[in-house]
């Protein structure tokens, strides 16, 4: 019967995902599909709360919240001036302006929520610097695309808010657990650049220090984002306020910047919250999908018998982990994060859990680490090909006419890094765990 | 063909033709409502962050808070999501995998845009109605929200309902008008309407955003 199950699962999902059907109508079909088949129990009675309780998630309202923040930001114009500031600090490093790409990403991602809107905004400023010779092309492309990924690590999040609420675990401490990993990895990026420039000197040019004067300048342009960054996680650190509340401040804040950038107008404010609406109303179709999903299978017994079924094969923990994170490396080159996500975490986070009640000694199983480490998987989807979304806009935004192939083979240095992350939460998942540990014990 | 289907064509694909041109109409009055309707849903965000930082500032200075922000702000998002679910299937914003779909010929992607219509009316037909069944029972034994406000939940319930349905009901035009589409032998033009957005309207609309369109077009025709 369990085999039954398992196989009409995946068929059916395979099915519909290859279909192109809106994630959302995926699992919530398939979940109503599979509890008609395999329960004579009306299980369907409870639609009405399960569609309700995720809409009415103070959790979930962080979401379009922080959208909104992104979206007002965007439009302040904010993302020009970033670049060419960040670049006085940075560009002395060995690898030139490269090091201004990963930064200016990592900082812009920490306050918008997109990696499209990441990877596009920072792109189109940056790739006109690099037409002068010198730059490897591959290289910068590269460094753009998987600059864009670390929005989704560096916090606030939006994948983070959704892990926390399909796994029960506490955003403000995935949020604190992504900090100190999401500048490391900024960190592992910009070490690569710096060697591949030092190895081979034909990869960057020498650029030219502005005067101090001006770098000071400068920082008139990063400081605000700075401040953002402080307000949105230093309320939280405080106790002062929840995620939610943290992104509600973070509107505001955004707000007041672009009014002082003499940004802030009717039209501009309305197109930000036409776009918020838009995405709010699409994750919330997702998540009230994945609840239904989550219920009718969680209810018909299937995660615990996978979980059963990995535990009686006998693999150690660890492998068991090294297999997850395969399927997922694999999963990653066909799908993009949030579908990744809602569709997988009902069935392997009972897994993971399972891992952690048996071996509280491996503490990489812990929801925090692990959600750490799950996000830095899915982050590197958005590289891979054939689909890796922030390969695809930083191909639509070059300006020189050349392959896709010249963005992948960029962008595998910056994939292996990320692997090298993983590796680095599995062996010291403290990491991921002391900020949270210390901000909210 | 096309001097055939300049609407002298008689019989079944005359009154199809028709037909469709009646679907058409009302699917694009619809679509304004649900612009209307997104509207309201974007602005209700701006609200609720205005509301929830107002509380901030007053607990932290004054010592005093509505105690209700989670609250009605959980109102708001039912309210302001539910609202523009429609929207966002108009404007093809919610996610799909789409990388095989791209990679049929265009027929084929007309009937598998259609299929993926029909398990939105599918879900959304259990959805809706067991929807305004949980209104219906909170009405009838007067269910309250579990805090001070004691807020009766069929209110807040039934403004979330309403916008449910109508979602269902846009997924259900546009369901409509993309069996007329087929059975005009019209499957290619459906995967343009109803398609997924491609990467390169996504990069523009970003870009847009950030005031940079500019500045690519005018670089890109150096």
């Amino acid at each position: 019967m369990t085999g039954v199950l398992l196989g009409t699962t995946f068929s059916i999902l395979l099915l519909f995902l290859g279909a192109a059907v809106y994630i959302g109508a995926t699992l919530g079909s398939l979940g109503l599909i599979l509890g008609f088949i395999f329960s004579d129990r009306p299980l369907y009675m409870a639609i009405g709360d399960l569609a309700w309780t995720p809409s009415t998630s103070f959790v979930l309202v962080a979401v379009p919240l922080f959208i909104l923040m992104g979206e007002i930001l965007l439009r302040s114009g904010i993302t020009d001036r970033l670049y060419t500031s960040l670049g006085g600090w940075l560009n002395f490093l060995p690898g030139g302006l490269m090091h201004t790409n990963i930064a200016s990403c990592s900082v812009f991602a920490a306050v918008s929520g997109s990696s499209v809107a990441t990877a596009a905004t920072i792109g189109t400023v940056a790739l006109p610097a690099f037409e002068r010779a010198g730059y490897n092309e591959r290289l910068v492309l590269g460094s753009l695309a998987a600059g864009g990924t670390l929005g989704i690590l560096i916090p606030p999040s939006i994948n983070m808010i959704i892990y926390g609420l399909l796994t029960d675990t506490s955003i403000g401490r995935l949020f604190f657990g992504g900090f100190i990993p999401g500048f490391m990895l900024a960190g592992i990026f910009m070490l690569f650049i710096a060697a591949a420039a030092g190895v081979n000197p034909g990869v960057a040019p020498k650029e030219v220090l502005p005067s101090m004067r001006e770098r000071i300048k400068g920082l008139s342009n990063i400081l605000p984002m700075v401040f953002l960054i402080l307000l949105v996680m230093g309320s939280i650190y405080l106790g002062w306020a929840t995620p939610t509340e943290a992104a509600a401040l973070g509107v505001v804040g955004s707000l007041v910047l672009a009014i002082v950038f003499r940004r802030l107008n009717f039209k501009m404010l309305s197109e930000s919250t036409e776009s918020t609406a838009r995405t709010g109303a699409m994750v919330t179709f997702i998540v009230i999908g994945a609840f239904l999903f989550n219920f009718f299978i969680t209810a018909l017994g299937l995660p615990r018998a996978i979980t059963s079924a990995i535990t009686e094969l006998g693999i150690p923990p660890l492998a068991t982990l090294g297999l997850l994170i395969i399927f997922y490396l694999v999963l990653g080159m066909f799908m993009e994060t949030l579908s990744i996500m809602v569709t997988t975490l009902p069935v392997t986070f009972p897994v993971i859990h399972h891992l952690a009640m048996e071996n509280p000694e491996i503490r990489v199983f812990d929801p925090v680490a692990y959600g750490i480490l799950f996000v830095i998987l899915i982050e590197s989807a958005l590289i891979t090909p054939p689909v890796g979304v922030n390969l695809y806009v930083i191909q639509g935004i070059r300006k020189t006419v050349g392959p896709m192939t010249d963005v992948i083979v960029g962008a595998v240095p910056f994939f292996i890094c990320m692997i090298i992350m993983m590796g680095i939460i599995v062996a010291f998942p403290d990491l991921a765990l002391w900020l949270p540990n210390m901000v909210f014990d | 063909m096309s001097s055939m289907q300049s609407g002298n064509r008689s019989g079944v694909m005359g009154s199809l033709d028709s037909a469709a041109a009646v679907v058409a109409g009302f699917r694009e009055q619809m679509a304004k409502s649900a612009t209307m309707m997104a509207r309201v849903s974007g602005w209700l965000f701006v609200a609720i962050s205005l509301f929830i930082t107002s509380d901030i500032i007053t607990r932290k200075l004054f010592l005093f808070s509505s105690r209700a922000t989670d609250e009605y702000s959980n109102y708001g998002f039912a309210f302001a999501t539910s609202w523009a679910m429609g929207y966002a299937l108009l404007t093809k914003a919610h996610v799909r995998v789409d990388v095989l779909l791209v990679r049929f010929p265009p027929a084929v992607q007309g009937y598998l845009n259609t299929f993926a219509l029909v398990l939105v009316n599918f879900m959304m037909a259990y959805v809706v109605y067991y929807a305004w069944q949980t209104v219906f029972f909170s009405f009838q034994i007067g269910a309250q929200a579990p805090t001070i406000q004691r807020t009766p939940l069929a209110w807040p319930q039934s403004v979330w309902a309403i916008g449910l349905t109508f979602f269902w009901f846009v997924a259900f035009i546009m369901l409509v008008e993309t069996l007329l589409d087929l059975a005009r032998g019209k499957a290619r033009e459906l995967a343009h309407k109803i398609g997924p957005l491609s990467v390169q309207a996504e990069i523009d609309e970003a870009l847009e955003a950030a005031g940079l369109e500019a500045t690519t077009a005018e670089e890109a025709k150096k």
